[in-house]
């Protein structure tokens, strides 16, 4: 992944604009994406040092330094390297130098300090090659580590991934990240939610009166805290956005030394096949461990309900589309159906806005997963209520969540239809927050 | 709580209904229940500002104790709901560790000025035990900042020992706070504002690093009455150590090598030897200089202003002329730091003191693992693991490796107290460097005669470095 100083930014006023790669630019960047490919593969066998030493001398100009520099990086994050285990250097170390002080603590005029010496007689006493030890002394260090594989990738994938990492590092920086998407298929949504849930990504949507979504994020600078954590979680949102095909991005940044307030905008429009020859557009993840946890401990546990990884979006009033984590079905009564979702542990808030939706009432029973460290009581909700508050620690307990279900699918249902008057915040009852909670 | 002293104190409540009600919230202070036409806007003019949101004066934390004083000294009453921390019953254990008459003129020093300013000891000289002295003596909440994990742990193990109580810490994956917190400087600006209002004292250990412009929020978002700043070498090449002044205190106590060298710091010298470059490597250095010293006087660049250097880099960023010269200028820097005669000159000092605990510095890691591999010596460096770095100095410290070589990452803070050979082989030019460099073989054990080596290479640029950095009293 880039990171911000590794991308050519212009600057207009306090608008922050990513050059275009088409015409000149592009076959610039295609040009030194296969000098950077070319060197790495030059570069096999041989340590990590001698392959960023290359790459650091390439290009004439400041840009053309900084395009190489970026095309670099993500080589060599693409690349194999000799994975040393620090064990046996620091063993060999150890000993030379052990074996070194002593050499020089009895050295006289008559026998001075041999290094050859030295050597010699360590790797005799323990059976070293000595050929191989000057190599082992700081064969751990990573500019030893001798590179095993460079993707195989052509200048064209290098050059796509190189546009898609600088969106990342602009993200990086960013405040708030406004999304519109006009033409997502159902599935492509799908994905796209499952993926701002599985990285606990802070966000909202809402159909614009055109039937685009507009969905907002919260940047990685709007938190107090964890700002890298959930920075590198916003980042690894871009494959999911660009497998959309088409999206408009506008987002607040705080970019450069003086994180100065700073607008961008950025349209995408996927070529033809583009998002399938992406190499970082592998199987994602999109699943928690949480979920796929919560998911082993509900198989062995006889129930009414039938469990199943929910499929289709819930458009809720007032906060916009959701993807429930779970839809739990009756197989035993009409085959009512109850949601749950899992809740990240970023914002007290997406739970305060759901107790209003609940509070509303819902079509659907949902119970939303609560970890303790939001502090929120699951007392907030009354017993009648169209949804309820599962809280856990550390992780939700199988058999008590198949209670809450069943518990839940047992009230009588009254939709209350749209949050038209949300309920003033002060008349809820919340249990005295304890001492601060630091986020993760 | 109404407050009646001349500081706050945590001990004073009263329930007496009060117009003015001070508040905390997220590193700031809010004055309530007065109008925006009020006097305290003229009397802190440019501090205090009137916040049109929330209907109420507000200022930056740091200003709790002078807003106080102000208020109590004008007579009016106000109900302080900002202070949060506590009034402690410490009890101080010395561990057999007394302290010495200038350690206690610096805690005096420092009482006689509110409680707020900062000492200047040299390395070795015992800082850490005036703070031990400061907490004990003010019994209230306290913070100490640190700016390496090396140095929490440290103060760690120290307030631990002397206190008997557990300890509080952020940083390195910690996040727990007590009464008494150790923190690095990184944690301490990234929390402040939720704890802003916890302690009542606060120590800047190596105060130098306070004024970076994330670091100053440590200081400037928490109330802390109390403030003491620790360091040996208080100024710094950008000027910057002012704003020390207005977020710690003034400098309250300031002893230097000099006056302490003997009786509470071990004796020592400082030699410089100067070597020559080889004919080879003589032909190289001036090509090079002569290409980047043209470069610079092409374009009127000069190195003695403030921005002699960003100016250098951006010229040369934008020809490939200048790239040239950039390269000119690293090949015969390189040259100079690392010239052979150096190395040879190491060697002879390595076997004159092979009996002696040697801590060898250079400029760069590159140069540190040309000497660990070339002699054999333990190298520490950033990219050292800790477990071996541990060993590295417990080895070290225990005799069985007689020199460590390192680059900046022992530069302050590690205490070894064993070492009594300084080798500089390379640095930078300044003060502080060397002076911190010095200092690590200060610490006084067992009548130690200390010596500082510093190798030049004469008839390069690295004689001016040398100069720069010697300028400094340990040095005449």
């Amino acid at each position: 992944m880039l990171t911000a100083d590794l991308v050519i930014v212009r600057r207009r006023k306090s608008e922050l604009i990513l050059p275009d790669l088409r015409g000149k630019a592009g076959e610039s960047v295609q040009h030194w994406a296969r000098e950077v490919l070319d060197t790495a593969r030059e570069c096999l066998g041989e340590p990590r040092e001698q392959y960023t030493s290359l790459v650091s001398v390439m290009g004439e100009t400041t840009q053309e330094r900084k395009l190489a520099r970026g095309l670099a990086k993500l080589v060599e994050d693409g690349c194999t390297f000799e994975e040393s285990s620090s064990d046996i250097p620091a063993q060999v170390r150890s000993q030379l130098f052990l074996r070194s002080t002593q050499a020089r603590r009895a050295a006289t005029s008559d026998a001075p300090w041999d290094r050859e010496r030295v050597v010699r007689e360590a790797c005799a006493e323990n059976t070293w090659e000595e050929s191989t030890v000057e190599d082992l002394l700081y064969a751990d260090l990573p500019g030893a580590q001798r590179l095993l594989s460079v993707p195989e990738w052509t200048a064209e994938t290098l050059a796509d991934l190189y546009d898609a990492s600088r969106l990342q590092a602009v993200l990086l920086r960013s405040v708030e990240v406004r999304v519109s998407l006009t033409e997502a298929s159902p599935r492509q949504l799908r994905e796209l939610f499952r993926q701002l849930k599985f990285r606990r990504l802070l966000h909202r949507s809402e159909r614009a009166a055109d039937g685009s979504l507009c969905l907002t994020i919260d940047g990685p600078y709007s938190l107090f805290d964890s700002v890298t954590k959930y920075g590198l979680q916003m980042a690894l949102i871009v494959p999911a956005l660009r497998a959309v095909q088409s999206f408009d991005l506008s987002a607040d940044l705080q970019w450069g030394a003086s994180r100065a307030r700073t607008q961008f905008s950025y349209k995408y429009r996927a070529s033809k096949g583009q998002a399938a020859a992406e190499p970082h557009a592998r199987a994602a993840e999109s699943s928690s461990d949480e979920l796929e946890q919560l998911l082993r401990d509900l198989a062995p546990i006889r129930s009414r309900f039938h469990v199943q990884p929910a499929s289709s979006l819930v458009d809720f009033p007032g906060i916009g589309l959701c993807l429930p984590d779970l839809t739990f079905t009756d197989s035993a009564g009409e085959g009512r159906t109850v949601h749950f979702e899992l809740l990240g542990y970023w914002s007290r808030d997406s739970v305060w806005k759901r107790v209003e939706l609940v509070e509303a009432g819902l079509p659907e029973p949902i119970l939303f997963g609560v970890n303790q460290r939001l502090r929120v009581s699951e007392e907030v909700l009354d017993a009648d209520a169209s949804g309820a508050l599962y809280v856990f620690r550390g992780q939700p307990n199988a058999k008590t969540l198949l209670q809450r279900i069943e518990d839940l699918s047992l009230r009588p249902l009254e939709p209350k239809l749209a949050l038209k008057v949300p309920v003033p915040r002060k008349t809820r009852k919340r249990k005295p927050a304890a001492a601060p909670v630091p986020r993760e | 709580m109404k407050r009646e002293a001349s500081l706050p104190r945590a001990d004073t409540p009263s329930k007496d209904a009060a117009a003015i009600v001070l508040k905390y919230a997220a590193g700031t202070l809010t004055v309530h229940g007065i109008d925006a036409g009020h006097e305290i806007a003229e009397r802190f003019a440019g501090q205090v500002k009137w916040d049109t949101r929330s209907h109420c004066f507000r200022c930056a934390g740091h200003l709790y104790a002078l807003i106080v004083k102000w208020l109590v000294r004008s007579g009016l009453p106000f109900d302080d709901q900002a202070c949060n921390y506590e009034r402690l019953a410490l009890e101080y254990n010395s561990g057999g560790r007394s302290s010495r008459p200038y350690q206690r003129e610096a805690l005096a020093d420092w009482l006689k000025e509110g409680g707020r300013g900062v000492v200047v000891l040299p390395t070795g000289a015992g800082k850490s035990l005036v703070a031990l002295l400061a907490i004990a003596d003010r019994q209230r909440s306290a913070l100490v900042v640190a700016p390496t994990l090396d140095l929490v742990r440290q103060w760690y193990d120290l307030l631990k020992a002397a206190f008997g109580i557990e300890i509080g810490l952020l940083g390195g994956g910690e996040y727990e706070i007590r009464p008494i917190t150790v923190s690095t400087y990184d944690s301490a600006h990234l929390h402040v504002e939720r704890w802003g209002n916890r302690f009542g004292l606060v120590v800047f250990d190596e105060v130098h690093h306070l004024p970076s412009p994330s670091f100053q929020l440590a200081a400037r978002l928490c109330i802390a009455p109390y403030r003491l700043g620790l360091t040996a070498t208080p100024e710094r090449t950008d000027g910057a150590e002012s704003c020390i002044e207005e977020l710690v205190g003034p400098i309250v106590c300031r002893r230097d090598i000099v006056e302490m060298t003997g009786e509470f710091l071990a004796d020592y010298e400082t030699v410089r030897l100067t070597v020559q470059l080889t004919e080879a490597e003589r032909e190289q250095y001036e090509s090079a200089r002569q290409t980047y010293l043209g470069f610079t006087r092409r374009h009127g660049i000069k190195f003695n202003g403030p921005k002699g250097w960003s100016d250098f880099i951006k010229r040369a960023a934008s020809s490939r002329e200048g790239r040239r010269a950039l390269d000119a200028y690293r090949v015969q820097k390189s040259i100079a730091i690392a010239a052979s005669g150096k190395m040879a000159t190491l060697e002879e000092l390595l076997i004159k003191h092979n009996r002696d605990r040697c801590l060898i510095f250079t400029l760069d890691n590159r140069t540190v693992y040309d000497i660990s591999r070339r002699f054999l010596i333990p190298a520490i460096t950033h990219q050292t693991k800790v477990k071996e770095r541990s060993e590295h100095l417990k080895l070290f410290a225990q005799g069985v490796y007689g020199a460590v070589v390192t680059s900046r990452v022992l530069n302050e803070g590690v205490d070894v107290p064993e070492a009594s050979v300084a080798i500089i082989v390379s640095g930078t030019g300044s003060v502080r460097e060397h002076v911190q460099r010095l200092g690590r073989i200060l610490r006084p054990r067992d009548a130690k005669q200390a010596v500082l080596y510093e190798l030049v290479t004469g008839q390069t640029a690295e004689t001016g470095t040398s100069e720069r950095r010697r300028d400094h009293l340990a040095y005449r």
